[in-house]
């Protein structure tokens, strides 16, 4: 029994082996191994970095993200400024008028290189093709009356038509996809009995040049006429289209318009002697 | 071991503080010579540091750095065969001036000690193995026998037999 006790038991020897157990490595090789593990961390973080060391490539990159930048901040200013060049080009058009009613006087400096005006036209153009091929904005009815104000509120579809005649507020609310046209023949009567816009006549101010309706009020006439029409020469080649159809009373009518939106332009003798008849 | 993959420094001094004394012991049983135990367990941290970023942690790391430890002892016991067998035997003058010098009970826990290093030196190279991954490294049967690479059974049967071993040899001593 005695000899049973006094026998070791595995936990004894796993004891006496832990207790024993008390080397270290040298300090030296510890510092070695540290300083060994450090170096590798650092040697990475420096291959990690792509550029490390090299300071062109960064620098490539920073000016390529700057013309980038500034690429996008430009073609954006383009693009806003489409709005922009038709005004330009409408002040243009407006000076060369100004030019032409007084005669002698030195054509004013302009503003913008015949490059700009051409690709504001072409843009114009463009925008007017979109509205006449199939653009179909939804027409707003916030405000109570408004008149055709420019181009551009027609291209952009943000115009208000309730101004229009014949035309309420729940008429211009149509439904999204709803044809503008449609929109504008579906007008209630109202009492002014002398407006009548059927859709040739929308279709046709879609166009260029409109053909006005010989019932309009002279009034819807001039205000269709005034915007629908860049220039005075444009206006009179439509006036000509009208002569051309016998129609003479809408033309006089248009030219009546004309002459009040251009009171100083120089009308030649046929046109003044339309004016003039009765 | 993952901290330091992506560039903690920090992550390797806490994770060497946890295993440099369980892995010199390691090398130092089963090389029995300092300097080699030294230039050992050297190189296996540096294979670590090294392999830092391949390390895949499927086991714990002790498991992991046992079995990179296990493999660099094989790879110099293959290149110097001869020499790794100077470890076994049993030197008794060297016991007995060890255990002269220690009168009090102190020195008979040391005696006892040095005893089992020197009976531990005497073992099969795998029950030794077995005994000191058990012991030093604080590995599972389980973990043994992965880090090994032998079955469970097998690992669980050689640190049987090392303590059998060791605790007979001890035995007859005290008698």
């Amino acid at each position: 029994m005695t000899a049973d006790k006094d026998r070791l038991s595995n936990d004894d020897i796993s004891t006496l082996y832990q207790r024993g157990s008390d080397e270290l490595p040298p300090a030296h090789l510890d510092d070695a191994i540290r300083a060994a593990a450090r170096r590798e961390v650092c040697s990475t973080a420096k291959s990690l970095s792509p550029f490390a060391g090299n300071w062109k490539v960064p620098l490539s990159l920073a000016a390529l993200l700057v013309i980038s930048s500034s690429l996008v901040i430009l073609i954006e200013t383009q693009q806003q400024g489409i709005t922009t060049g038709e005004d330009i080009v409408l002040d243009n058009n407006r000076s060369i008028n100004e030019d032409r009613v007084v005669p002698g006087k030195p054509r004013a400096a302009d503003p913008l290189p015949a490059e700009t005006r051409q690709d504001s036209q072409e843009r114009e153009g463009a925008s007017r093709q979109q509205f006449t091929e199939g653009a179909r904005p939804a027409v707003p009815a916030s405000k109570p009356v408004a008149k055709m104000k420019r181009r551009e509120d027609v291209d952009r579809g943000s115009l208000d038509l309730t101004g229009i005649r014949g035309l309420t507020a729940a008429d211009t609310a149509a439904e999204p996809g709803a044809d503008r046209a449609d929109t504008l023949v579906r007008s209630r009567p109202t009492t002014d009995s002398s407006v009548s816009i059927d859709k040739d006549t929308v279709m046709n101010f879609a166009s260029t040049p409109p053909a006005i309706p010989a019932s309009a009020s002279q009034d819807a006439v001039a205000d269709v006429e005034q915007y629908a029409f860049d220039t005075p020469e444009q206006w009179l080649k439509a006036i000509d289209e009208l002569l051309k159809q016998k129609n003479t009373r809408q033309a006089k009518n248009s030219l009546e318009a004309f002459t009040r939106k251009y009171p100083q332009y120089q009308l030649t003798a046929r046109y003044r002697r339309i004016l003039a008849s009765q | 071991m993952k901290m330091y993959s992506t560039g903690d420094a920090g992550a390797f001094d806490a994770l060497y503080e946890r295993h440099r004394g369980a892995l010199y012991r390691f090398m130092l049983r089963q090389t029995g010579v300092a300097a080699v135990a030294e230039e050992l367990y050297q190189d296996v941290w540096t294979g670590i540091i090294r392999r830092r970023e391949t390390y895949t942690p499927t086991a714990r790391f002790t498991t992991y750095l046992f079995q990179v430890a296990r493999n660099r002892l094989t790879d110099h016991y293959r290149k110097d065969k001869g020499r790794s067998l100077q470890m076994q035997g049993y030197d008794d003058d060297e016991h007995a001036a060890a255990s002269s010098q220690q009168p009090d009970q102190q020195a008979e826990v040391q005696d006892q000690y040095q005893r089992l290093l020197c009976y531990l030196k005497t073992l099969p190279e795998e029950q030794r193995e077995a005994f000191l991954l058990r012991h030093d490294g604080g590995l599972s049967i389980d973990e043994i026998a992965g880090a090994t690479g032998v079955n469970h059974e097998t690992a669980k049967s050689r640190l049987r037999y090392a303590m059998n071993k060791l605790r007979t040899a001890m035995d007859r001593d005290e008698q």
